[in-house]
């Protein structure tokens, strides 16, 4: 079984198609979207300096605070005033890039200038703080108490450790583990069934029965053989979104170990099952699951994660790995993990059982 | 000759179709048997179940006094096969792919890299062992596809279409190999639509048709199941003063002339098929005068045998 094992890791790596498919494809795909996403980040942090004027016509201790913590904070310059009118003119020629109106009623109103990167972000600070001026309010009215925000307020650690979240996270994180499971789906499949179908193109699937070897060894020892390249496929996107990209996978090393598991024995069933496919059609085996595979992801939220269907995406097979790659890897829970690794050795000894009963009863001809 | 490949009342069924129908050979231990007949005759279908590779519906068949069925692993383990399509892996190189399949077969270490470059170096690829087979011509494919079947020194060889598409040489090169394989102790059986490759190397020939047996024996005894003359063909100029019914009684005369007849400026003779000297018959037409214009021989080769027994109807 050895010959045939290191006959299929042999096939694999010495055909560019499929090593292009299989490696470069992917790590292309990690380029891509981790240019991307970093572009995306660096559009979104780099707003610049904000010149805000401020006219308080009315007293407002936390109003008052939080100005002062935004001039604090060095990335707004504030201006107080007294004429409105001027500042709007100010803000209107372009010397101001906002003004802020807190009139008698103690209403805050926004006046944005021209430049639509600083409008989001003063609405974005104003927005907040007024929910949780709000949010302060209702406490108070509440318990009488009026410490009760200041014992809550939570700060960047306690918020993260509160929601077990272990670490900061972006884009690219999400990414990384839909790319993986892109990977799995896409590249295993296909790689499976090809595996029969190009014995069958090369008329060698009769030789090798032929030869002795039993049809189970032939079966089991071309699974084995793509092994190692899937292993070094899933271990080479990772490291590279983690070197490159700055991607976070799991923030510990077992957990990683276990991530790195479950993505590799989830590839075993699909292996087994692009096998079974490649034995009975003789459909390409990229028009058979290419369009299954994106349909998977597309709807499990692997290409966007503001996709969902409610009663079909949280049965799609990669939505359920992807979530079980999240909680390891934000929540350092192994539940799901352990359920994805034994859902697939179980899928994967009835596939391969069904692979080999196809292989067996395949009429073969020299 | 002790029997090395025994199939006896063989009987395949494909639904309703029968493929192989009450079939019975044997090849002899160290004989080049040829198998042949027409498309869709049962051949491929013979060698199937010969080779383990298909089952079959009645009959028996034995290899080295084992039956395919209840010792299907040592016999597989006995047979060299070279399918008449190119079975070699693309990705692979020349010593690679025959390494592969000779590993497959139990050889190890030294004694495998031995007998795959034996094995090329037979087929005269020695010096293309780092070639891959989209590098290769037709002929030193068909070449690497022979040495894959024989690396592990098999004691049965079963060639189907060796020769398909290759030059001359290359052709020249597998039936002299294959020859060589006889004398080394192999049996042989060997299919082709080419009736003179047939001719050439087989022992003994099984014409089937329709998974029938229609004629089995060496060259010459089939060549007897359809006639028992050589005919040769004599253009010439008949003088006005010859005597035609002389010539007759003089040319039937001789032990090996089974008839004459005289036909406008042709002379037709029947001559025993064993007879392959005719001399004396040419003297004798000399002594009649004849000028000799042309000859044709029509001495019956294996085609027209094959043609005889098969039809000529395209299948």
């Amino acid at each position: 079984m050895f010959s045939i094992i290191l006959n299929e890791m042999r096939s694999l790596l010495r055909d560019k198609v499929s090593m292009f498919f299989l490696l470069l494809f992917p790590l292309l795909m990690i380029y891509m979207l981790g240019t991307f996403l970093q572009n995306i980040d660096i559009a979104d942090y780099e707003i610049g300096e904000i010149r805000l004027g401020a006219v308080l016509d009315a007293e407002d201790p936390a109003f008052t605070g939080f100005l002062s913590e935004l001039e604090d904070s060095n990335d707004v310059v504030l201006t107080d005033s007294s004429d409105l009118s001027a500042l709007l003119a100010d803000v209107d020629g372009g010397t101001l890039h906002a003004a802020v109106h807190l009139d008698e009623n103690g209403d805050i109103t926004l006046h944005t200038g021209t430049d639509a990167t600083k409008n989001r972000a003063l609405r974005i600070m104003l927005e907040s703080f007024l929910y949780l001026n709000d949010t302060y309010t209702a406490c108070v009215t509440e318990t009488g108490d009026f410490t009760v925000l200041s014992q809550l307020q939570p700060t960047e650690e306690s918020f993260s450790e509160a929601k077990e979240l272990g670490m900061e996270r972006t884009m690219i994180d999400y990414y990384a583990v839909a790319m993986v499971v892109m990977i799995m789906f896409m590249a295993s499949t296909v790689s499976g069934a090809s595996s029969f179908q190009n014995e069958d193109s090369q008329r060698t699937a009769a030789r090798l029965v032929l030869t002795g070897t039993s049809r189970v060894k032939i079966f089991l020892g071309k699974v084995i053989g793509t092994l190692p390249v899937i292993f070094m496929q899933i271990g080479v996107v990772m490291v590279v979104s983690v070197l490159f990209f700055d991607a976070h996978y799991a923030a510990n090393l077992p957990d990683n170990l276990l991530l790195f598991a479950m993505l590799f024995i989830g590839t075993l069933p699909l292996t087994a099952l692009g096998m079974l496919v490649g034995i009975v059609s003789k459909i390409p085996p990229a028009a058979i699951f290419q369009p299954t595979s994106w349909a998977l992801l597309f709807f499990s939220g692997s290409f966007s994660k503001e996709i969902y269907v409610e009663g079909f995406s949280d049965i799609c097979p990669p939505y359920l790995i992807q979530q079980a790659a999240f909680d390891l890897t934000l929540f350092s829970r192994p539940d799901g993990a352990l359920t994805v690794i034994a859902v697939s050795l179980v899928c994967f000894v009835i596939f391969s059982a069904l692979g080999i009963l196809a292989f067996s009863r395949k009429e073969l001809s020299k | 000759m002790k029997n090395y490949v025994s199939v006896k009342n063989l009987v395949k069924h494909y639904g309703d179709v029968c493929a192989v129908d009450n079939l019975s050979f044997h090849v002899g231990e160290g004989e080049i048997f040829g198998l042949i007949g027409p498309n869709g005759a049962g051949k491929s279908t013979t060698i199937n179940i010969i080779t383990t590779l298909d089952s079959y519906t009645k009959g028996t068949v034995e290899i080295a006094g084992m039956n395919i069925e209840s010792h299907a692993a040592e016999i597989k383990k006995l047979i060299g096969v070279v399918p008449q399509e190119i079975a070699v892996y693309p990705h692979l190189n020349a010593l690679e792919n025959v390494k592969f399949f000779a590993s497959l077969y139990g050889l190890k270490g030294a004694e495998l890299d031995r007998a795959a470059r034996e094995a090329l170096a037979f087929v005269g690829l020695s010096e293309k062992l780092k070639m891959k087979p989209k590098q290769m011509s037709g002929g030193m494919k068909r070449r690497l596809n022979i040495a894959c079947g024989i690396a592990h020194d098999p004691k049965l060889i079963i060639m189907d279409e060796p020769t398909v598409g290759v030059d001359a040489q290359s052709r020249d090169h597998i039936l002299h190999s294959i020859q060589v394989l006889r004398e080394r102790g192999a049996t042989v059986i060997y299919t082709s639509h080419y009736m003179n490759e047939v001719e050439q190397i087989c022992d003994r020939i099984a014409i089937v048709d329709h998974g029938q047996m229609v004629a089995e024996g060496t060259c010459a005894e089939l060549v007897s199941m359809i006639t028992e003359f050589n005919t040769f063909t004599l253009k010439t100029r008949f003088p006005a003063n010859f005597d035609e019914k002389a010539f007759i009684k003089e040319v039937s005369a001789y032990p090996a002339i089974h008839g004459v007849t005289v036909h406008e400026d042709c002379v037709k003779i029947e001559t025993a098929l064993e007879c392959s000297d005719f001399s004396d018959i040419l003297e004798l037409i000399r002594k009649f005068r004849l000028p000799v214009i042309s000859v044709v021989s029509e001495i019956p080769d294996l085609d027209s045998v094959f043609l005889t027994l098969t039809g000529h109807e395209i299948r």
